[in-house]
């Protein structure tokens, strides 16, 4: 019993030594790194870079973000929203790599605007590069 | 005959009752602790320490305050259970009297008293508030008295014979008689440290970041919570297997 304990001891101290040293690291480098803002709106018209819009065989989509305040830093949950509309910028604001979108429910939340990776939906990401 | 195995019987089965309900919620713990999202596995640790990585910060305060409290506390209640057992000098019940009688008051009451003289040295909010306090115990010196009292006399006579020095008979000749006594005490001063809330709460209450695990555990978020109650018990539990025999001991070798 004692020497099973001295294992499962050892095994305890070795598991928090490693998290104290590399939890947060872990936290930072296994998710998606992505960019957020807020989409431009020009009258009734919300417009968003290019490499907002991921696409799929069943057309085109974006992730918006949902903000908490976790327990040892802010959690960005990414939820997949699917457009409705996805043609090229035309206001003449923004021009050439803007595109104008629009999708059920979507106003202008937070939302991904570059991505190192796709984040799956429901995925946490984290913000930056 | 017929009686007696009855009466063994029952016992048997309070017994077991009472070691049911004491290690339920403990197993409880443990075993809601490998389910997240109604899945099985380990993922809730993952959890707890990736997500919520700053827990392991508050469990290395919990391990620093609690080793910090025993060893100097146990370094203090040392010469002075010596000093109320073995020592004869003038006013001595009295003053054990005294040490015995704020052993029996309630934490509550010794609150005020402490925080005042911890304010007037500048040192709430500090890991020192923290730790200072709970480093004199009565207790500890109660206990190591009474544990020193049954070393008899002639020993530490025939070691005085060998040497005039007062450290070396300490060492050589009470020592060795209350090393079960010390090592016992040492778990259940790290126990009690361990699991200090109150003072936690109102002597540091402008400083989060020092705040010890116990104080900690309610505030991580719910779906890691059996998760941070399993590690939160697991050193405890692990100081109690790895030294159960030295606790039982000590306790079978004390007789007033």
């Amino acid at each position: 019993m004692k020497r099973v304990v001295t294992v499962l001891a050892a095994f305890f101290c070795g598991i928090i030594v490693f998290f104290t040293f590399f939890g947060e690291k872990l936290f930072y480098s296994t998710k998606p790194h992505v960019e957020i803002a807020r989409p431009q709106r020009i009258n009734d018209l919300i417009i968003l870079p290019e490499t907002a819009v991921f696409h799929d065989a069943d057309g085109d989509y974006i992730f918006t973000i949902t903000a908490e305040e976790g327990f040892s830093a802010q959690l960005l949950t990414a939820t997949k929203v699917r457009l409705t509309r996805c043609v090229p910028d035309e206001t003449g604001y923004f021009g050439v790599g803007y595109v104008s979108v629009a999708a059920e429910g979507y106003s202008g939340a937070l939302t991904v605007v570059r991505a190192n990776s796709e984040p799956r939906d429901g995925e946490r990401v984290v913000e930056g590069e | 005959m017929k009686k007696l195995r009855f009466s063994a019987i029952l016992r048997l089965l309070t017994l077991s009752a009472f070691a049911v309900l004491f290690a339920l919620p403990v197993a409880a713990t443990a075993g809601k602790s490998l389910f997240f999202e109604g899945k099985f596995g380990l993922r809730q640790y993952w959890e707890l320490f990736v997500t919520n990585f700053t827990y392991l910060n508050y469990f290395w305060n919990s391990v620093i305050y609690s080793a910090a409290i025993t060893a100097v506390s146990i370094a203090i209640s040392l010469p002075l259970g010596f000093l109320f057992s073995k020592v004869k000098f003038r006013f001595r019940d009295g003053i054990f009297f005294v040490f015995i009688l704020v052993m029996m008051l309630p934490f509550q009451a010794t609150l005020l008293p402490n925080y005042i003289q911890l304010r007037d040295f500048n040192m709430l909010n500090t890991p020192l508030a923290l730790t200072v306090p709970m480093m004199f115990s009565p207790f500890a010196v109660f206990l190591l008295r009474q544990f020193m009292k049954t070393i008899p006399n002639d020993l530490i006579d025939y070691t005085l014979l060998e040497t005039s020095s007062v450290l070396k008979t300490f060492r050589y000749a009470v020592f060795p008689q209350i090393k079960q006594a010390v090592v016992s005490l040492a778990i259940l001063i790290f126990c009690e440290s361990w699991n200090m809330v109150d003072q936690a709460l109102i002597f540091s209450m402008d400083n989060g970041g020092i705040m010890p695990l116990s104080v900690i555990l309610g505030e991580i978020p719910e779906n890691v919570r059996p998760a941070g109650g399993a590690v939160y018990m697991f050193p405890i539990i692990m100081l109690f297997v790895m030294f159960r025999e030295t606790l039982e001991e000590s306790m079978e070798a004390y007789k007033p």
